[in-house]
C-alpha cells in the first residue's frame, strides 16, 4: 500500500512539473490590420454616337484611399463584350484604348477584355488616383513614356459600324477592383 | 433530424457569408448606341441637268433619304447645251464611272455626298479670219446706214 502510494505521488510530481514547464514556453501577440478603403470611380453610362471611330468615355480613378502602403495596390480588371441588340442579329465589336498625352509620338494602346489597371499604393497610406501605363514611341530614337491614364477611348472600326443592322445596341464594361500585394 | 441539420448548415453558411469581409468590388458602365434605319444622300447639283435617283428625277440640290444598306441607282443627264464636267462621291472623283450615264452606288452605310457639275458647252464662233473680216465689214456698213439715214 505504501509502495503504491509513493509511486502515485511520484508520478503526480512528475506530471505537475511538466505542466509548469509547458505553461511558460509561448507568448501570443495579436494585432488588427484595418482593411484598406477606397472609392472606385468609373465612366458614366453613356450614349455612343453612331459611326464614331473613337469616343472618349472617361476614365477609371480611385479617391478617398486609406490604409495602403508601398506595394499594397488596387488592381482593376476590365471585362467587356460586343454591342448587342434585341432587335437585330448583328453585333458591333469594339475595343478600349489608351492614348498618351503626345499621341503623335507615342503609339496608342488597346486594352483587351480581361486587361488590368494597377493603382499603386503610397507609403503615407494613400493611393495614386490614376493608373499608369508605359507608352511605346513610334520612333526608335525616342524613349518610352510612363504616364497616368486620364482617358479611356472606345474604338470602333468603320467596317464594324457598316455591317451592323439598324437597331438599338447595348454593351457593358465591368470594372472589378481588389486590393493586391506585390 | 435531417431537415434540422440542413437548416443549421444553411444558417451557418449565411452567417459566414456576412462575416467574411468583402475585398472585391465590381461596378458596371453601360454603353448604348443606335444604328439608324436610313441615311441621307446629299445631292449637290451645279449647272443644268437632271439626276435620277432610284427612278426619281432631281434638277436641284436635295437631301434624299436612302434605306441603310441600300444600293441606289444613279443616272445623270446634262441639259441641252450642257455637259457633265465632274461627278464626285464623298469627295472622290468618279466621273469616269458615268461613261454609260448610269451608276450603282455602293451599299450605303452612312450619310453620303454626291456632287455633279454640269458646264455650259462653248458657243459656235467663226474661227477663220476671212469670216471675221466679213462680219466686221457688215457691221461697219450698218453703222454708216444708221448714221446717215436714221439720224
Amino acid at each position: 500500500m505504501r509502495k503504491l502510494l509513493s509511486l502515485v505521488l511520484a508520478m503526480l510530481m512528475v506530471f505537475s512539473m511538466a505542466i509548469i514547464a509547458s505553461a511558460d514556453s509561448t507568448t501570443t501577440l495579436t494585432t488588427t490590420v484595418p482593411a484598406a478603403t477606397y472609392t472606385l470611380n468609373i465612366p458614366a453610362d453613356q450614349e455612343i454616337d453612331f459611326g464614331a471611330l473613337e469616343t472618349d468615355i472617361g476614365t477609371v480613378s480611385i479617391t478617398n484611399g486609406d490604409g495602403f502602403a508601398y506595394g499594397k495596390n488596387v488592381q482593376v480588371t476590365m471585362n467587356y463584350s460586343d454591342f448587342t441588340s434585341t432587335s437585330a442579329s448583328t453585333t458591333i465589336p469594339f475595343s478600349i484604348g489608351l492614348k498618351s498625352s503626345d499621341p503623335t509620338y507615342y503609339k496608342p494602346v488597346t486594352l483587351n477584355s480581361g486587361s488590368t489597371l494597377r493603382f499603386s499604393g503610397c507609403s503615407d497610406g494613400s493611393i495614386n488616383q490614376y493608373a499608369y501605363y508605359t507608352f511605346t514611341p513610334y520612333s526608335n530614337y525616342d524613349s518610352t513614356k510612363f504616364e497616368e491614364i486620364t482617358s479611356l477611348y472606345l474604338v470602333v472600326p468603320a467596317s464594324n459600324w457598316g455591317k451592323a443592322l439598324a437597331g438599338e445596341y447595348t454593351a457593358t464594361i465591368t470594372f472589378t477592383a481588389e486590393v493586391v500585394v506585390e | 433530424m435531417k431537415k434540422s441539420i440542413k437548416t443549421l448548415f444553411l444558417l451557418y453558411v449565411m452567417v459566414l457569408a456576412f462575416l467574411i469581409p468583402i475585398t472585391v468590388t465590381a461596378q458596371e458602365t453601360t454603353l448604348t448606341t443606335t444604328v439608324p434605319s436610313s441615311h441621307i444622300l446629299h445631292l449637290d447639283i451645279d449647272g443644268k441637268g437632271m439626276v435620277t435617283v432610284n427612278g426619281i428625277e432631281y434638277s436641284k440640290s436635295k437631301d434624299i433619304p436612302i434605306q441603310r444598306h441600300g444600293e441606289p441607282s444613279i443616272q445623270i443627264q446634262a441639259s441641252r447645251g450642257y455637259s457633265v464636267r465632274s461627278v464626285t462621291y464623298n469627295q472622290e472623283n468618279i466621273t469616269h464611272l458615268f461613261n454609260s450615264g448610269e451608276w450603282a452606288m455602293p451599299k450605303v452605310e452612312s450619310d453620303v455626298i454626291l456632287s455633279i457639275v454640269f458646264e455650259k458647252d462653248c458657243d459656235d464662233q467663226p474661227t477663220d479670219n476671212n469670216t471675221n473680216y466679213y462680219l466686221m465689214f457688215i457691221k461697219h456698213i450698218l453703222s454708216i446706214i444708221r448714221k446717215y439715214f436714221l439720224w
